[in-house]
């Protein structure tokens, strides 16, 4: 990689201290950064090529099986937490053509912009599981962990940007869409991430620390699928789960997770907690629960 | 029992096309002013990932800069041709005439 990073970065940096020069810096600071995410990306692709070419069948097997575990468990997780929003969406919106607001919606297009609220809760849930009882069959080796946790790694990139911006966005659309009122003042869960930050000047001390417990929990949020798993993979390492011990033992830990949740929500509004730790808290203590339940198994992991 | 030959070396357009103006050019050349010298036939996101793998082939060698340019920068990579490299051109050249239908009339 040395080969292909460094002299990218040599050619970059002499092209970008002559462009300074003749006013074309911007341009070439642009350029600049395009080509080196484009040598980034092919160096990228060119090392899963061989990392693909190294890996043994059962590795291979072990990663298709927790990926397809992965995908199902969000589905059979996120559609009914979706379907359960459905009765309450269709009451909402006769009380609300009762009340004299004229929705211009249907109950279907409703639905959908509630969807992106959905997959980031069932994404975690879905992956921990998919990590506890993917590699069963097989040897878990520490290629299949580092990939999976790669994998948990892209789905917190894409929970970031379905928390910080599609979800605000529906959100904003499901209400101007049930009352029919268009340009409806956002409220803190409308707002993007970065509407948020930018709103954080103009609250006072109270609604400042609402909105800044409101920022740091969608960003705890966008953290859990890496943290849950880590979470699954502990499990899987030692003696293994039965499927229905993973899957209960997974939801318990989810159950507790959104209670500690809410718990550091209140604390967090009500000032006995700083904001950002009423916000981190339920990660700390996933964390915590994750070293607990790891440190012995990976103990006799290393016995046996 | 016929013994197999081996693959004979592969060249494609963007690797023939650095080895001429690799050729062409009396000095060695680095990665962005191949590109320039290109005139936009080289794409400088992919320039560097092609001459790895000609480095690899053994098609070109590489050093690095004496010095660097600017104070503080990293060395630069000065690419150059291998024998290997110019009988590779030379042979593609000659079959790519060979077969061209310019030359079958």
């Amino acid at each position: 990689m040395a080969r292909l990073i460094d002299p990218v970065l040599a050619d970059l940096q002499v092209e970008y201290a002559s462009a300074i020069s003749t006013k074309r810096r911007w341009l070439a600071l642009l350029t600049g950064y395009v080509a080196f995410a484009k040598v980034s990306l092919w160096c990228g692709l060119l090392g899963l090529r061989e990392a693909r070419r190294s890996w043994s069948e059962e590795d291979r097997q072990g990663l298709l099986h927790t990926l397809w575990l992965t995908a199902c468990a969000i589905v059979i997780v996120s559609v009914p937490l979706w379907l359960f929003e459905w009765p309450s969406t269709r009451d909402l919106l006769e009380s609300m053509r009762d009340r004299g607001f004229a929705p211009n919606a249907s109950l279907q297009r409703l639905m959908i912009y509630l969807l992106p609220a959905v997959l980031p809760l069932g994404v975690p849930v879905g992956v921990a599981i998919g990590a506890a009882l993917g590699a069963r069959r097989g040897v878990l080796s520490n290629r299949v962990i580092a990939a999976v946790m790669l994998f948990a790694l892209a789905m917190s990139a894409g929970s970031l940007i379905t928390i910080g911006w599609v979800t605000p966005n529906s959100n904003q659309a499901y209400r101007e869409a049930i009352t029919g009122v268009r340009w409806l003042n956002k409220g803190d869960r409308e707002m993007t991430l970065i509407e948020l930050r930018r709103s954080l000047a103009m609250k006072d001390q109270e609604g400042a620390r609402r909105v800044l417990l409101e920022f740091h929990q969608r960003l705890s949020f966008a953290l859990a699928p890496m943290t849950f798993a880590a979470f699954g993979l502990m499990l899987a390492i030692g003696r293994r789960p039965s499927v229905m011990s993973a899957v209960g033992v997974v939801c318990v830990v989810a159950f507790g997770y959104y209670i500690v949740m809410w718990f550091g929500r209140g604390l967090g509004k009500d000032a006995v907690l700083p904001p950002q730790l009423g916000a981190w808290l339920p990660q700390i203590a996933l964390i915590l629960t994750t070293i607990l339940v790891g440190v012995p198994r990976t103990f006799i992991r290393t016995r046996a | 029992m016929a013994r197999r030959l081996p693959h004979p070396p592969r060249l494609s357009t963007v690797e023939s096309l650095i080895l001429e103006l690799l050729i062409a050019n009396e000095d060695a050349m680095y990665g962005l002013q191949m590109v320039a010298a290109s005139r936009r036939r080289l794409k400088r996101g992919t320039i560097y990932v092609t001459l790895g793998r000609m480095e690899e082939k053994g098609f070109i060698t590489s050093r690095l800069e004496a010095a660097p340019a600017e104070a503080g920068g990293l060395p630069r990579r000065l690419y150059e041709p291998t024998a290997l490299g110019r009988r590779v051109l030379a042979a593609w050249t000659a079959a790519a005439e060979h077969f061209s239908p310019r030359f079958a009339q």
